[in-house]
């Protein structure tokens, strides 16, 4: 398993290396350099060119993406060019704030949507089987952004139960902190609940109907018995590799549901950066997601691991 | 990985009296909207900018059956024109990932060795990052248009279906068929076209009518993010963005759109699902055991 997990980080390592000369490569097309970008419309060729020099823009491109990553690697991200302020802090701040939402999602989205799929498993073909099926498929089929816009239609406009947007400070009190955070993490959670629910449903039909389940119920063992320790056990190791897609999912989720919601994560900054072109921070927000969603991977993989005794990675040679 | 047992071949094929109800309801759905979208032109009242400056951010009327936005231009006729942009955004970018994305899989499941080695890791690389994310980072560094969204989209779902069709590729190279035309001496591109491909192709259509409906919400998002398709377009990512600012005194301006694309992809989602019911003995079986 150490031997494994080593492997894996490494693996990762070399992930990370490849996207950041991606992402190097790719934002170096950006049209209108970043001297343009802090000169302005109007500044003359010297202007542009001091500037060049000054950040360095005129080095050989090896050199730059060298400047960049060891910088990254000690933790100097560079300065963010619309806000004129090192990127770390900035990025550190709106991470937090992200990290919050991610959290309570997947909270909320392994308890109901592993609970939801198991209802409606155990009720299979009854009225809550169907009920949550209709519910799930609609969950699937609903963009992010307008299940974010009905939300605020409905306890902004009409309710008024809510804010529409925005961060509340915990500093300014635990409900105008949470307050905020409601309507992003329902809409957050509403396609990712959906999906795992029908994971989770149709895999645990599948142990439901298998050989040893009906085997456990002819040694006349109690329902509630069968289900939590022969059926749940297996049905959820599929649920859990997908609950580590869906962290995926969350990302880009976090990006549309912030821009909906504006809130001050890290999905909005690096829309925000996106739209005024601001490098240095496009580069780094990109690969510091990137990488988080790695780790998250790894983790989900480990987790599969440990709970299914079949996979002991690392030893099968040793 | 999905061929054929002998359970598989000999079973006398099940053929259904019933069509699955999930494809019936999806084919009515899938016409419906391609219809709107084809004819959309000669159903829509007004053209999709025209601006009737006096009535903007009209409720739905006679009129206007689904109210005006802020421009003062007929929300139903925006809707009617975008059912194209986003038919045009599900099918041109899943074909790009499947043009793309075929060939490669086919390369690598057969010549397998550094060849494979090299391209999977490459896929590794861009499946690591969130879809949304690489769509970001290829739009950030152009002038946003529809098209390019369209073609990031399909380049994110490239190595989903380099995978898919590698894997399947894989179980085919060892068949009987295969041997027996590398022993007759054929080119490997013949090989790959005539015999594995044809042979291959149920799992990666399956992939591909998956791909239909998430490319028509990613590249909505991406419109939505300001990334897509720019004003004046009736793109429905787009609309939604346009109409945020209005959601309290105009909610009509973001519901049609937004209903509209979650009746399309509700739509063709059930006609995918329906296909494979239909097509996947194996599920057949399960289906009647």
């Amino acid at each position: 398993m150490v031997f494994y997990i080593i492997k894996r980080l490494l693996y990762i390592a070399l992930i990370l290396v490849a996207m950041s000369v991606l992402i190097f490569s790719i934002t170096q097309a950006l049209p209108g350099n970043v001297a343009h970008v802090i000169a302005g419309q109007f500044a003359t060729p010297d202007v542009i060119a001091a500037i060049e020099r000054k950040l360095g823009l005129q080095d050989p491109l090896p050199l730059q993406y060298w400047r960049w990553v060891s910088g990254i690697l000690v933790g100097n991200l560079g300065e963010s060019l619309i806000m004129e302020r090192p990127i770390a802090p900035i990025l550190g701040e709106a991470i937090g704030r992200s990290a919050v939402l991610a959290a309570f999602s997947i909270v909320l989205v392994t308890v109901f949507g592993i609970g939801l799929g198991l209802l409606a498993a155990i009720r299979h073909n009854r009225p809550l089987d169907h009920g949550i099926s209709v519910f799930t498929y609609v969950g699937i089929s609903v963009p992010e952004f307008f299940w974010g816009i009905v939300l605020i239609l409905l306890f902004v406009g009409y309710f008024q139960w809510l804010p529409a947007g925005g961060y509340g400070d915990l500093g300014k009190g635990l409900g105008v902190w949470l307050s905020h955070l409601i309507l992003p993490t329902a809409t957050l959670t509403f396609t990712l609940i959906a999906h795992v629910s029908r994971l989770t449903r149709s895999s645990m039909l599948e142990t439901l109907a298998s050989q040893y389940v009906k085997n456990a119920r002819a040694k006349g063992l109690p329902e509630r018995i069968v289900l939590v320790r022969h059926a749940l056990r297996n049905a959820l190791l599929p649920t859990i590799t997908v609950l580590a897609v869906d962290v995926g999912w969350l990302f880009g989720g976090i990006v549309v549901v912030e821009t909906v919601f504006s809130f001050p994560g890290l999905g909005r900054l690096l829309v925000f950066a996106i739209e005024r072109r601001d490098l240095p921070l496009i580069q780094s927000s990109i690969l510091i997601v990137s990488g988080i969603y790695c780790f998250a991977n790894l983790i989900a993989d480990l987790l599969y691991a440990y709970f299914n005794p079949k996979i002991r990675y690392g030893r099968a040679h040793s | 990985m999905a061929a054929p047992t002998a359970d598989d071949t000999l079973a006398p094929a099940k053929i259904r009296r019933t069509l699955p109800t999930s494809l019936i309801w999806g084919l009515v759905i899938t016409v419906i909207v391609v219809l709107a979208a084809m004819l959309a032109p000669l159903i829509a009242p007004y053209p999709f900018d025209k601006m009737h400056i006096l009535s903007r951010l009209k409720p739905p009327s006679a009129q206007f059956w689904l109210g005006t936005d802020e421009f003062g231009r007929d929300v139903f006729s925006r809707m009617l024109m975008g059912a194209r942009l986003s038919l045009f955004m599900g099918f041109s970018a899943t074909a790009l990932s499947l043009a793309i994305g075929v060939p490669l899989g086919l390369i690598a499941g057969y010549y397998r060795g550094r060849l494979d080695e090299a391209l999977m890791r490459t896929m590794d690389v861009l499946m690591s990052f969130p879809p949304i994310l690489l769509g970001l980072l290829i739009l950030a560094v152009t002038k946003p248009s529809l098209w390019k969204a369209a073609l990031a989209v399909g380049f994110v779902y490239v190595p989903i279906i380099v995978r898919v069709t590698r894997s399947v590729t894989l179980g085919l190279v060892h068949e009987e068929f295969t041997l027996a035309a590398r022993a007759r001496g054929e080119h490997a591109t013949y090989i790959l076209a005539a015999e594995i491909l044809p042979n291959a192709w149920p799992p990666i259509a399956v992939e591909g009518s998956l791909r239909i409906t998430f490319a028509i919400l990613l590249g909505a998002a991406l419109s939505f993010l300001g990334v897509g398709a720019q004003p004046p377009s009736s793109d429905w990512g787009l609309m939604i963005s346009e109409a945020r600012p209005f959601v309290d005194s105009a909610p009509w301006i973001a519901l049609a759109p937004g209903v509209a694309m979650c009746v399309t992809v509700i739509g063709i989602n059930l006609l995918g699902d329906g296909l494979r019911e239909l097509l996947d003995p194996r599920m057949l079986k399960r289906a009647a055991p």
